[in-house]
């Protein structure tokens, strides 16, 4: 044999080689590609066709173009401007309560590894996963009636001396810092809700945490707040980075525990972005206008999404 | 705080085992009652509204601890409504998303974390990108498509849903399992010692990636036990009912005080399920996010 007839050959095995080493990674990652395309991609493009129509439920199959009637019909409507300011307030504040309160249980479970565990620590963590766990269907309910003018909260407040019961989730004239009263009973159940799961993130990311830096922070003589701020926040700032967005995306485009909660009332005081969607869709059953908002939405959550892609790509390996 | 700080001190000036009870652990003792409390509050509610008499809910202020205990609504309430119906049916959701969420999932994360291949970076883009698709926007091109297909109210709408939902983020758990849990050299070794790519997926890989595995199911089962709205749309009908709608229905339905006891009695038995799930198995949960790894 030739060596030009052994090199043509060798050039035919790798090529088949690369078509068979090809062939297997490409039939593995084929039906997550196909749903995505098929059950993601092609309905944010059919959201956006359907935004540029008067497309609606009750009458199916009559929808005609309106060009951007939508999108104008968002940008001039005044009731949606005090929802998107509502969204973004909902969003931000249960978000930023979430990641204070979740740190905090995390450092407070896991920093005392240096000396000795704080006992129990599996079954309070345990415990402080169950909101995180537990059906929204079931918080909503429940935190109705913890918040109900006759009850257990309203009880502790009538023995501290307070007369009148506090509607938390129904008085719209009281209002703290702009903002009525209801929003922030919502953010609370929001900042219950969404705490777990930085509670984890966190603390498996504190437990990575070699000891020796805390120890060579503590014979510089940084401990306590200084030994947080300048060794355990950096070294968790990726985790929490990656957290904090998800959970907001998820603020800002979900909807089980507003629509539980409130549905959007009293008078629309706790609206938010998700289920006003809902209520547009579904209720109204304007397809064209719900689309519209959907995609609105979309378009204010890409620059985050692209830095997002950006960032996690880069840094973590996770995702 | 301060009280935290100076134990803090005195502890780096003496190291070593001998602190003692110190103020400090003390404190933190304090602090994570207190969060553990808050946590667990609503739950607390609903188990004692659960057992306490009816008498007690027609007070105003209902008091904190019931006065007597009652167990007849954890039987009663699976006569007053089909909760056994709706639970068999939370758990054929669950069952189809998981198996197919997850076998999706892993086969692709497998592949986007081990392969060099034509495409591999601008799947894995694509991939990532869908997390930050909100979910609320494709609830109407959605539902049009599942209108279409005739999808609306059959058992093939939920977990066809929930599936499309679960899988890119299953798909990036798992990804990021199969890049730090594990050397790829003995997946290579199997292949020199004669295993076929298959067998080395049904072999190594997959046994050997249980933990991450399991940390997906999980949260794919608890996301399809739990979810709310997007079944009451499409599978709204009584014989297919998931637990949440079956339940919300309930609240419409008797939503009274003499029956309060009754619902929070069927709010627990829904609620268990993930909560059991997660007690039991929470350290699987942060590993499927490849923090522990890093």
């Amino acid at each position: 044999m030739s060596s030009v007839e052994l090199g043509a050959s060798l050039d035919r095995l790798q090529f088949r080689r690369s078509v068979h080493r090809h062939g297997w990674p490409l039939l593995l990652v084929a039906p997550v590609a196909v749903i995505l395309l098929l059950f993601m991609y092609v309905p944010v493009l059919d959201a956006v066709r359907l935004s540029l129509t008067n497309a609606s439920l009750l009458r199916p199959g009559s929808e005609r173009g309106v060009g951007l009637d939508n999108y104008l019909k968002i940008a001039t409507s005044p009731e949606f401007r005090g929802i998107a300011g509502q969204t973004v307030l909902w969003s931000v504040a249960s978000v930023a309560g979430s990641a204070v309160l979740g740190v905090l249980a995390a450092v407070l479970l896991t920093s005392q590894r240096r000396g000795r565990p704080l006992r129990g620590r599996a079954i309070i963590g345990g415990l402080i996963l169950a909101p995180f766990v537990a059906p929204p269907v079931v918080s909503a309910y429940v935190w109705n009636y913890l918040y109900s003018g006759s009850g257990p909260i309203n009880g502790v407040l009538a023995s501290l001396g307070v007369s009148e019961p506090v509607y938390f989730l129904g008085d719209t004239v009281t209002k703290l810092v702009g903002v009525a009263l209801p929003l922030w009973s919502m953010i609370q159940v929001g900042v219950w809700h969404g705490f777990p799961f930085f509670f984890l993130m966190t603390a498996a990311a504190l437990t990575s945490i070699p000891i020796e830096l805390h120890e060579a922070a503590a014979i510089d003589g940084a401990t306590g707040w200084r030994d947080f701020r300048w060794v355990t926040l950096p070294l968790i700032a990726p985790v929490l980075e990656v957290t904090i967005f998800l959970e907001l995306l998820f603020r800002l485009g979900g909807l089980d525990l507003p629509f539980l909660l409130t549905g959007g009332g009293p008078l629309g005081a706790t609206n938010v972005w998700g289920v006003f969607i809902y209520q547009v869709g579904f209720a109204r059953l304007d397809i064209g206008y719900g689309a519209a908002l959907g995609v609105a939405l979309f378009l204010i959550c890409t620059p985050f999404a692209i830095w997002y892609v950006r960032r996690s790509r880069r840094q973590l390996a996770g995702f | 705080m301060a009280a935290n700080a100076s134990a803090g001190r005195r502890a780096t000036a003496r190291p070593g085992r001998r602190q003692g009870i110190s103020v400090k652990r003390l404190a933190a003792y304090a602090l994570a009652l207190l969060i553990v409390s808050y946590a667990v509050l609503p739950l607390y509610w609903t188990v004692i509204t659960a057992i306490r008499p009816v008498s007690e809910l027609l007070t105003i202020h209902p008091s904190w601890l019931p006065s007597g205990i009652q167990f007849d609504r954890f039987v009663n309430i699976w006569k007053a409504i089909p909760l056994a119906s709706y639970m068999v049916n939370s758990a054929i959701v669950v069952t189809i998303t998981v198996l197919i969420g997850v076998t999706v999932a892993a086969l692709g994360g497998y592949a986007l974390s081990r392969f060099e291949f034509p495409g591999n970076g601008m799947i894995l883009a694509f991939v990532l990108f869908t997390q930050t698709i909100p979910t609320v926007v494709l609830l109407v091109p959605f539902y049009s498509l599942l209108h279409d297909a005739g999808f609306i109210n059959t058992r093939v709408a939920l977990p066809l849903s929930y599936t499309v939902w679960a899988v890119p983020y299953a798909t990036l758990i798992l990804r990021g399992y199969f890049r730090t849990a594990f050397s790829r050299d003995l997946e290579d070794a199997a292949r020199v010692d004669g295993c076929s790519r298959a067998g080395v997926l049904w072999r190594i890989v997959f046994p050997l990636s249980l933990p991450g595995l399991m940390s997906a199911a999980m949260l794919i089962a608890v996301f399809a036990w739990n979810e709310f709205l997007w079944a009451s749309l499409i599978a709204s009908q009584e014989p297919i009912r998931t637990v949440s709608v079956g339940l919300n229905q309930f609240v419409g339905r008797f939503g009274t005080n003499e029956n309060l006891p009754l619902w929070m009695a069927g709010a627990i038995f829904v609620a268990l399920p993930p909560i059991i799930l997660y007690v039991a198995a929470q350290r699987f949960v942060s590993v499927g996010y490849g923090v522990t790894e890093r």
